[in-house]
């Protein structure tokens, strides 16, 4: 698998990763089974990542995917409108710490915000609370 | 339709197919031939029960100290005699209160809880004097004529691009409202505040919600996650407030996927 760097000083990461958006449509234990399959086959084959989301309902399943990979990088991302007034820092430090635990895991490689807020994807302090 | 006797009330009920109890509680414009699409592909799966609750459908109307906490009991005694002991509770808006207050009255009852858009009761979900306004246009709406009635809720109920033969349907179920049952479960929902019971539901719990929802607002759903331990979150990009009319399939998948795994 190719590699590429993340960002102009982030890791090396495969230049193919899964999403996993789709993993939480089905929540039947075989559809979650098999999302869990096709990740780890994923990263058998060389893929270091996978990308999720607060919304996606697939974070818990991307968490037990990753049980014993702990070089495989994981991304999540904050969706503002599930948060009253959006992305406020105490609310952004509130979906990280929630999506940690969701996930199972001590950290996220990288924190995204699914779509601009309006109202303060631009401000300071909202980037602020992203770092 | 079949009918119970509860609380001295001849309660009309929905039942398809076999397994595993699954309860569909209805919206407060709504009865129970808004499951229409779950009546039939939930029943695969489970015994599906989609009853009118009291003010609403071929149900009588309740008296007037009808409080949410007696349509719980209600419901209580038409599980006991149509389900057995223990059932997925899904409950949409107002149903969804209803299925907490029911939880909280009958814990033992519930194998799971599955709450489709909608709120820990106005009060304790929505910002003042937003539940006080809803409520008093309630009560003023309460007496309009049918096709005034539909006019002005109809289009808050869905989302971006609703089927026009959605749209029909629910229109038809909506504009045979009932004035008395309308008033009182509005009522019951802008007083409610269940945000003391949500940390303490200690079932399996599945959110299910159109992002597209304006009357029940996703961050609801956020706020229900957040307070409710181990909750799980669906969102159904596009749909409104009755996702499971708008997108039946999506809104299947996760129900029958949720309830047959717990």
């Amino acid at each position: 698998m190719r590699t590429k760097r993340l960002g102009w000083e982030g890791p090396e990461v495969s230049v193919i990763g899964f999403g996993a958006r789709e993993a939480g449509v089905d929540l039947t234990v075989e559809a979650q089974n098999q999302s869990i399959r096709a990740m780890q086959a994923g990263f058998d084959g060389g893929m270091t990542w996978v990308d999720t989301a607060d919304v996606y309902d697939s974070e818990p399943i991307v968490g037990r995917a990753l049980v014993g990979r702990p070089q495989t990088r994981v991304f999540t991302k904050v969706y503002h409108r599930l948060y009253e007034h959006g992305l406020t820092p105490p609310n952004i430090r509130r979906a990280a710490q929630a999506s940690i635990r969701r996930i199972g895991r001590d950290i996220i490689d990288l924190f995204l915000v699914l779509e601009p807020d309006p109202g303060r994807a631009a401000r300071p302090e909202t980037l602020d609370a992203l770092r | 339709m079949l009918y119970a006797e509860v609380k001295g009330l001849s309660v009309a009920y929905q039942r398809t197919g076999e397994g595993p109890a699954l309860a569909l509680l209805h919206g407060f414009t709504q009865d129970s031939r808004v499951w229409r699409p779950q009546l039939e592909s939930l029943s695969e799966l489970f015994t599906v029960i989609a009853w009118d609750a009291p003010g609403a459908g071929q149900s009588p109307d309740p008296p007037e100290a009808f409080r949410i906490s007696d349509w719980a009991d209600c419901l209580a005694g038409l599980l006991g005699v149509a389900a057995g002991d223990r059932a997925h509770i899904v409950g949409l808006s107002w149903g969804g209160l209803l299925a907490q207050e029911f939880y909280r009255r009958h814990p033992r009852r519930v194998r799971s809880l599955v709450l489709v858009d909608t709120y820990a009761g106005w009060k304790g979900s929505l910002p003042e004097p937003i539940p006080e306004d809803r409520l008093a246009a309630c009560l003023r709406d309460a007496s309009l004529p049918p096709e005034e009635f539909v006019s002005r809720y109809l289009p808050g109920m869905f989302g971006e691009s609703p089927a026009p033969e959605v749209l029909e349907e629910l229109a038809g179920i909506m504009s045979e409202f009932h004035p008395i049952g309308f008033r009182l479960m509005a009522t019951a929902l802008a007083r409610a505040d269940t945000r003391d019971l949500l940390p303490t539901i200690q079932v399996p719990t599945l959110l299910v919600w159109g992002d597209a929802d304006t009357r029940s607002p996703i961050a609801i759903a956020g706020q229900l996650r957040d307070a409710i331990p181990d909750a799980r979150l669906v969102v159904i990009p596009g749909a409104g407030h009755v996702s499971n009319l708008e997108a039946p399939d999506r809104f299947d998948a996760a129900v029958r996927g949720f309830c047959s795994s717990v």
